[in-house]
């Protein structure tokens, strides 16, 4: 049995006048994949945003390679989400006035490793192994929907996190691309050594990982 | 890659609400840019064109008139005093220096002024072409005055009566240029001297009895008087004013207090550049604001990324910062070039209004002035961004 590398207990989160939204509890190893599962609503994307860091639930304890968020505040928060972290959102939402070479190069930069040696030259390689490298000095809105989705790829895991989130990766596409968009990003968890985590309400996906976990539909 | 870097490229993605708060500024600091120092430079000359002269004597009336007639020749003179009295100033162990001044006539709006060469030496005036004169009815001319009429060495011309163009013109006796100026950056470069003698000769015809227009009655227009001890402020003025039938005015009090009535004007010019100043950095909050609306999921994804709240406020107050600062250079640049249009459409005799290149010392503070104003345009849009709750954004899609 490899690493914990995200342990959940006795998630529970209440929005200010909205019913309590709770998670079972779960382990994921180093390196592992979990499924997310539960229709729209359910806290999928609010448990995303603990696990991120982001967000505080009103209880329960989300540890990222054994350490809970609840032991870092502000920056150290920041700092610890730009380190472990990837995250791949709905919304590709690219920064319009950045180059896709430079949109990737922001998550080092802004997690303060853009100084690092190891990652010069890295954005280029993570885009070429994601086949958008010919996009590089193009702009966002150059782009073809798919090619910006694997940029947001390539932007969540250009620090090498050891968790990869995604949310609702396969909601908006056709049963061949949904297949092929799980596969890029297992293929980017894997390159990076990162577990993954998606949170989906598709259930096309279920096949494809060994663990699940299913929130609201009790 | 650099938070600065970062800012000016969301500028340039989304340029339209920039430029218009770039462009408020620019107005802005552009009128506050050519009111200083066009205020600037008016002050300088009246203080040059003013410079050694402590004292103007002439006849009673405002003191006012009598400075902007004496000094600056640009109002018509009070009266005539007797040169006797004028003469008698030297005698007065306060008095360094007296020089007597004769107006009356103009050609094409340039004075004919009578004085002796001291007057040439006061400012500092030196020859660019001829010889001074000697004999009354020769004539030297100031550089612009030689430029607007185009008159050289050996050439004639006619005085006329009065100081504005077209007067009666005095068509038996013409004067004959001996001398051109030097240009000198003061009221001399306008004028046209000749000896006093000449402005006596032109008018002995006007007089009512030429009988009596003998030396003893010889009349001129101002003294200029120079103090010859400090102690000549406090007791001259008030001598002359309260014993004799001349008025003694203060050149640097008169146009002090001419300055304090234009700086009403003045003042309410640099409050509509305030006015105008405030417009730009609302403009500036509004399209922060508005911009802000537009990134917020580009904001949350930095969030996201690792950046903390501190970066997100840096990053909209670098982009205020930077319009602000891109706005009052631009403005700089285009209030002088106003100074050059001003120039183009006011210019008298083929002399510069005013100097499109000088700054007053003000002027260079603009660009902090306005970022200040950008910096606190920007400090609640960049509050916003970094109270922003980043969670619900991207939980929302």
């Amino acid at each position: 049995m490899s690493r914990i590398l995200v342990s959940v207990r006795g998630f529970g989160h209440r929005y200010p006048g909205a019913v309590e939204v709770v998670a079972p509890d779960f382990d994921l190893a180093e390196r592992g994949r979990l499924l997310l599962l539960g229709p729209s609503g359910c806290g999928k994307s609010t448990l995303l945003m603990a696990l991120a860091g982001l967000l505080a639930p009103s209880r329960g304890a989300v540890c990222i390679a054994g350490e809970d968020w609840r032991g870092f505040s502000g920056a150290a928060a920041d700092r610890r989400r730009g380190r472990l972290i990837g995250f791949v959102p709905q919304e590709p939402h690219l920064i319009d006035g950045l180059s896709v070479a430079d949109n990737v190069r922001l998550a080092p930069f802004l997690a303060g490793a853009s100084q690092d040696p190891t990652r010069r030259g890295e954005a280029l390689a993570i885009l070429d192994a994601l086949g958008v490298s010919e996009c590089a000095g193009r702009y966002p809105h150059a782009l073809s929907r798919g090619q910006q989705q694997r940029v947001a790829l390539a932007r969540a895991v250009a620090n090498r996190p050891r968790l990869l989130l995604a949310d609702e990766p396969t909601s908006s596409l056709d049963d061949d691309a949904c297949g092929a968009a799980l596969d890029l990003l297992f293929a980017a968890a894997e390159r990076v050594g990162a577990g993954l985590i998606v949170a989906t309400h598709d259930r096309r996906a279920q096949t494809r990982f060994s663990q699940r976990v299913t929130l609201g539909a009790l | 890659m650099t938070l600065l870097g970062l800012a000016l490229r969301d500028l340039r993605a989304r340029p339209a609400q920039p430029l218009l708060a770039m462009l408020l500024t620019a107005m802005a600091v552009a009128l506050l840019a050519a009111l200083l120092s066009f205020a600037d430079q008016f002050e300088r000359r009246m203080a040059r064109d003013a410079a050694g002269i402590d004292l103007v004597v002439g006849a009673k009336g405002s003191p006012l008139q009598l400075v902007l007639a004496g000094v600056y020749h640009l109002d018509i003179p009070p009266g005539n005093i007797l040169l006797s009295e004028a003469e008698a100033l030297r005698r007065n162990r306060l008095v360094a220096e007296v020089i007597p001044l004769a107006l009356g006539d103009s050609f094409r709006g340039h004075r004919i002024v009578g004085a002796g060469h001291d007057y040439i030496a006061l400012y500092g005036g030196r020859l660019a072409a001829g010889k001074l004169y000697d004999e009354p009815m020769e004539a030297v001319l100031g550089s612009a005055a030689a430029r607007s009429t185009g008159l050289r060495p050996g050439g004639r011309f006619h005085g006329a009566h009065g100081l504005g163009e077209g007067g009666h013109e005095h068509e038996e006796d013409s004067y004959e240029v001996t001398g051109v100026l030097a240009p000198t950056g003061t009221v001399l470069d306008r004028l046209i001297l000749t000896p006093v003698e000449s402005v006596w000769w032109m008018h002995a015809g006007h007089a009512e009895d030429d009988a009596a227009f003998g030396a003893s009655r010889r009349e001129v227009t101002v003294a200029l008087v120079r103090y010859a001890s400090p102690v000549a402020v406090a007791l001259l003025p008030r001598q002359i004013n309260a014993a004799s039938a001349l008025q003694a005015a203060s050149p640097a009090f008169e146009i002090a207090r001419l300055m304090t009535l234009l700086g009403v004007g003045r003042d309410a010019l640099a409050a509509l550049a305030g006015l105008l100043l405030l417009t730009a950095g609302a403009a500036l909050a509004a399209g922060l604001m508005a911009a802000l609306a537009a990134r917020r999921y580009e904001l949350a994804v930095m969030r996201m990324l690792g950046a903390g709240r501190g970066t997100l406020f840096a990053t909209v107050l670098i982009e205020a910062a930077a319009i602000g600062l891109a706005g009052a250079l631009a403005g700089l640049v285009l209030g002088h070039a106003f100074l050059a249009g001003l120039n183009a459409w006011l210019s008298s005799a083929g002399q510069p209004l005013v100097a499109v290149g000088h700054f007053a010392p003000w002027e260079l503070s603009l660009p902090v002035l306005a970022l200040i104003a950008s910096l606190l345009a920007g400090l609640w849009p960049a509050w916003q961004a970094a109270r922003s709750d980043v969670a619900a954004i991207l939980a929302r899609g």
